[in-house]
């Protein structure tokens, strides 16, 4: 499975590449990093249906989040991947917006990885 | 008791009119002591046998009463106050007719008049009166000189009475003018003294509103950033301890290569927990800071790091408020400026305000304009000889022209109502100009946008 990760710090790319050491070593996971909105279309313009999930935050310089979700779930790809969103923790407000843009699923930030490895077995199940 | 009698008589309509009825009481009070005058007089012209001028000043008394009535019931009180004082100028005229024409105590009440007029209708009417009156004395003067004095039509031997009477009375009416006229001024004048204090002290509250409203914006943007650094501490503890076990594992095998290829790892994290644990530090200070009144002590601080803070936090908390909003960051940071002198708290405010100001430009074009807009903000830093250069630039709408001069104004503003307080550019200009001994200037253009350049000596 392969999974883009849009975030704008990149020490996300160290922390996500840590802790699915373990999957990533086993083959059964792939991460692509993109650190904007548009660093991200662009990857998936490129390489179309490459991506079966997008893992996205919402605060981000440039295109946020919710414009890249709005996008491919309206614009490129068909039939669009799974979008799951990170949201600040509380933040009610972005976690609607999203849900109406069609987000599949979400995270609060902090991460909890344990929950969200739960999360990816359920989405490949 | 007397209030009560002169509040009678306020027109239904004043209430409304939310000032505090001053003038309309004093206008009150000089046609009841009028009418009070007339009723007085009668009693002095029945023991002096002036039967005309006794049914004058009883029909004087009733116009009076009649016109306060018309007052209450809302004639204008222009054409009541100039009503009042026509039938006096016509009665004092009848009166002296019959008094024996220019020396007479009724040409001598002609000087109240004018005087009145002052009080109930200002300058401009108290002039047109002053010129009337004026004009009758001359005329009775004229009449006088060619056709000799009119008939005197009362007792010559009650003549000291008449005088003592009528110059009695007129005495005690206008000591009673000027007294309702000098209270109510005092009134007004304290008034006006509160209302200056009040004025003081909702000043120094808004000052106070303007840093509190700022730091408001901020706070849910500092909210937001903070969970970024949280994030990483939280997980990379959990990696590393995660490491640490498969590492004791790994020595357990005597896998010493493997061991320290963890060990490396850990380390590494042990590095990100630090560095984000710092940096969630310095979100949580510089809002501290910002809240915090200024020590006003200069320190040694790197303006590249407050103004990259200070961007991210006006980005954020313009964010949090609007979450359809979006800019292009820009910075263009000069590494060779070194530490420089400065209240980092009240130069990181005015760095937010600019910032904050910019922002607000870019949100302001890209809501009048297309999708093809790029709203950028750009801050650069940069040193120039003796000063260092800390410019906020954005690519809004300008500032017209007509407005440039005004902007470091307190209390100007272009926001709507409960937008701004106007007061956040001449905060940052007197912390620049008297704080810093800087300078803090614009520049603009219609349609292209502006870039503020504060210069700080170093």
């Amino acid at each position: 499975m392969k999974i883009l990760v849009v975030d704008d710090e990149h020490d996300i790319q160290v922390l996500f590449e840590q802790r699915f050491r373990k999957e990533i070593k086993a083959g059964t996971v792939t991460f692509v990093f993109a650190f904007s909105g548009e660093e991200a279309l662009e990857y998936l313009n490129k390489w179309e249906h490459e991506a079966v999930l997008i893992l996205s935050d919402i605060n981000m310089p440039g295109m946020s989040g919710l414009q890249l979700l709005e996008n491919v779930k309206k614009k490129y790809l068909k039939p669009p991947p799974v979008v799951m969103m990170v949201t600040a923790y509380g933040d009610a407000e972005n976690h609607r917006i999203a849900k109406e843009l069609g987000a599949d699923d979400f995270l609060t930030k902090p991460v909890d990885f344990a929950i969200l490895k739960e999360k990816l077995k359920l989405s490949r199940g | 008791m007397i209030r009560k009698l002169i509040d009678t008589f306020l027109p239904g309509t004043a209430e409304n009119k939310g000032h505090d009825l001053r003038s309309e009481r004093i206008f009150i009070s000089v046609l009841l002591i009028s009418a009070l005058a007339d009723l007085l007089g009668i009693s002095l012209a029945i023991q002096l046998q002036l039967t005309v001028i006794g049914y004058l000043l009883v029909s004087n008394a009733i116009i009076n009463l009649a016109l306060l009535v018309l007052y209450k019931y809302g004639v204008p009180k222009n054409l009541v106050a100039h009503a009042f004082l026509l039938q006096h100028a016509i009665s004092f005229g009848v009166q002296a007719w019959y008094q024996g024409g220019l020396i007479t105590p009724a040409t001598a009440a002609y000087f109240l008049l004018p005087a009145v007029t002052i009080l109930i209708l200002g300058k401009r009417s108290a002039i047109v009166w002053f010129v009337i009156t004026a004009l009758m004395i001359t005329g009775f003067y004229l009449y006088e000189v060619r056709y000799g004095t009119p008939t005197v039509h009362y007792p010559v031997d009650k003549k000291a009475y008449l005088f003592y009477g009528s110059v009695l009375s007129t005495n005690i009416s206008i000591f009673i003018l000027l007294l309702v006229y000098e209270n109510s001024k005092n009134k007004a004048l304290r008034l006006a003294e509160k209302r200056h204090h009040d004025l003081v002290i909702t000043q120094t509250q808004l000052i106070q509103a303007e840093k509190m409203a700022s730091l408001g914006e901020l706070t849910a943007g500092i909210a937001h950033e903070i969970q970024n650094p949280l994030n990483f501490v939280n997980n990379f503890s959990e990696v590393n301890s995660e490491l640490i076990d498969e590492l004791n594992e790994e020595i357990g095998k005597g896998n010493l290569d493997a061991a320290r290829v963890l060990a490396k790892s850990i380390l590494e994290n042990e590095k990100k927990i630090v560095h984000h644990g710092k940096r969630a530090d310095g979100i949580v200070k510089g809002m501290l800071q910002h809240s915090r009144s200024s020590t006003g002590v200069k320190e040694p601080t790197d303006i590249n790091v407050l103004a990259d803070e200070y961007l991210r936090l006006a980005y954020h908390g313009l964010r949090a408020k609007d979450k359809s909003f979006n800019a292009i960051m820009k910075t263009e940071f000069d590494d060779t400026i070194g530490l420089v002198h400065v209240v980092p708290q009240d130069l990181g405010r005015v760095i937010l305000n600019l910032i904050t100001n910019a922002f607000y430009a870019v949100t302001e074009k890209k809501n009048s304009t297309g999708p093809a807009y790029e709203p950028t903000v750009t801050v650069s830093t940069q040193k120039v000889n003796d000063t260092v250069e800390i410019r906020v630039r954005d690519n809004g709408n300008g500032i017209p022209i007509n407005i440039r001069d005004k902007i470091f104004q307190p209390f100007f503003t272009t926001k709507p109502t409960g937008h701004g307080t106007g007061l956040g550019l001449s905060m940052s200009y007197d912390i620049i100009t008297k704080v810093h001994e800087g300078e803090l200037t614009v520049e603009s253009k219609s349609g292209e946008g502006s870039e503020f350049i504060i210069q700080l000596p170093c």
